[in-house]
């Protein structure tokens, strides 16, 4: 599946957007505008220009194909399994061996079947986003929004769900959405980045990030490893756009001892 | 140092469950104090046992006045809570109402009102909020308003549970210095959290970990030892886990919190 977006736009904003969304992709959205991308591709508002799903105008039927991951999970009953049965009742879906589909969800994410049994309210912040996720791919989307599921987690948990979309991109050749307000995590997990501010930027990773004045001038927050790079270059020094930390540290490490022998 | 918070063996249980066993803190009266915690280390619940949401007696003392059945209308008019637990936290649309709605719960005159309102929409520059929508603000602009209704009625001690988890760098450090700045006149701040860029010019730190206090420290002590950090399952702010690295392979001197004092450091 292929999705594009082709000057669309919206009364209430001053721009249009242009970019294409494809599988094995995470596509990075910061910004505070973020709300209208999801309102556009669940057909929540009149849009004008084109929204084109594999070269067709979208229609309400795409929408089985994609799967939204709200801010905040909710739960309607007391367990994981009741939860799953419905969604099962929701989807119409009457097939017998439905409980294959829900072993298959729960392994894409990593648990065991035997959250099944759990209840909602003893489950961590964490465990609910990580069973949110489980549900919304039990129809197998090809499209996964994740809206701030990183935020308000601890270190290992945020770790946790990192991979977790890192393996759906790579594994299951999901196209992911991914909105944060923390810029470093765009920076870390993205492939392509589109800027919802006060205007609409998009590009690949290093071509929003390795452009400081860009960022400066849409008032975008500048990644820490970006603002240590660019440090960096102010004393002379060219280091590579690493995405992690261990890396950045080993490449400092190196630049360091050349400077002193 | 006088203390202006203090919990005294407190326990807590539901459905046999212990969560708190004699529990102790001392929060010391003008501090900033911080208890750092991960998810499910017990933060919220320690959160609502000392703003009285879960009522306890005679356990919580709050600037001389127990905390009891009798007490708790004078005791809760001392704290001011901001928490990011509610899932839709404003009862307004208008931004505005929002701010007005409590002390016109207090009984203040109008003009009085109006006063306090605008000196806080001034110290802490929202005027570009006032006429917005609540639910049309962005997370940290939420936050920065929990806080500020925080703060309405002059409580002597604020009260944040996670509120820095929504704002961005700049956010979090603005709201930080703005209550610094009240700090100097006489405003206690308790900030539980997660989040350690939070934690910087904290006086002192507090570590809750399954609901004990396992460490009473320093930030400057806390951040030698971020394995130890690392291991509760923190995550470590990008300043201190790079210089960490940094100086304990010897490329520079000391762990640093700002990324060009650690460049000069470096690439001198």
């Amino acid at each position: 599946m292929e999705i594009k977006f082709a000057d669309v736009s919206f009364e209430e904003i001053n721009y249009n957007l242009n970019f294409a969304l494809k599988p094995k992709q995470i596509t990075g959205v910061y910004g505070k505008d973020y709300a209208y991308l999801i309102r556009f591709l669940l057909l929540n508002i009149e849009y004008s220009g084109n929204i084109l799903v594999n070269g067709k105008e979208i229609k309400e039927k795409d929408k089985k194909n994609f799967c939204y991951l709200a801010k905040n999970p909710y739960f309607l009953t007391e367990t994981v399994s009741d939860e799953f049965y419905l969604v099962k009742k929701e989807l119409k879906d009457s097939s017998k061996k439905f409980i294959d589909k829900i072993v298959s969800s729960l392994n894409m994410v990593g648990l065991s079947k035997d959250y099944l049994d759990r209840k909602i309210n003893s489950l961590s912040k964490s465990e609910k986003k990580i069973v949110q996720i489980a549900l919304g791919l039990i129809t197998n989307p090809e499209l996964v929004i994740f809206e701030k599921t990183l935020s308000n987690l601890d270190g290992n948990n945020s770790n946790r769900i990192k991979k977790l979309i890192e393996e759906l991109r790579s594994d299951y050749e999901k196209i992911i959405i991914l909105i944060d307000n923390d810029i470093n995590n765009i920076y870390e997990l993205s492939n392509q980045v589109i800027i919802l501010q006060d205007n609409f930027l998009s590009g690949s990773n290093k071509e929003i990030f390795s452009n400081i004045d860009l960022l400066k001038d849409n008032n975008i927050e500048i990644p820490d490893i970006i603002k240590f790079i660019n440090d960096a270059k102010n004393h002379g020094k060219e280091l590579s756009f690493s995405k992690n930390i261990k890396e950045l540290g080993k490449e400092v490490i190196k630049n360091v001892k050349e400077i002193n022998k | 140092m006088s203390s202006i918070l203090s919990i005294n063996n407190l326990s807590y249980e539901i459905d046999n469950k212990i969560f708190f066993d004699n529990f102790n803190i001392y929060v010391e009266d003008k501090s900033f104090t911080s208890i750092i915690g991960i998810n499910r280390s017990g933060k919220t619940m320690l959160t609502k046992l000392i703003c009285a949401i879960i009522p306890t007696t005679d356990k919580c003392i709050l600037d001389g006045i127990y905390l009891n059945k009798e007490k708790v209308l004078k005791y809760i008019t001392k704290i001011g809570i901001a928490t990011n637990d509610f899932k839709s936290p404003f009862l307004f649309q208008k931004v505005k109402d929002e701010l007005f709605y409590p002390l016109s719960n207090l009984g203040y005159s109008d003009n009085k009102i109006e006063k306090i309102v605008n000196k806080q929409i001034k110290y802490f520059n929202m005027e570009n909020l006032l006429d917005k929508n609540t639910y049309d603000l962005t997370d940290g602009e939420k936050s920065k308003l929990l806080v500020v209704l925080a703060l309405i009625h002059n409580p002597k001690l604020l009260v944040l549970d996670d509120i820095f988890s929504d704002m961005n760098k700049e956010e979090e450090q603005y709201m930080i210095n703005k209550l610094l700045e009240l700090k100097k006149h006489g405003l206690t701040i308790l900030n539980i959290t997660s989040k350690l860029s939070s934690i910087y010019k904290s006086d002192k730190v507090f570590v809750l970990n399954n609901y004990k206090i396992e460490k009473e420290t320093s930030f400057d002590e806390l951040i030698k030892d971020t394995k130890y950090l690392e291991k509760l399952g923190f995550s470590i702010p990008f300043e201190i886990e790079l210089s960490s690295k940094l100086a304990s392979c010897n490329a520079i001197d000391n762990i640093s919190l700002n990324i060009e004092e650690m460049g000069n450091m470096l690439w001198k």
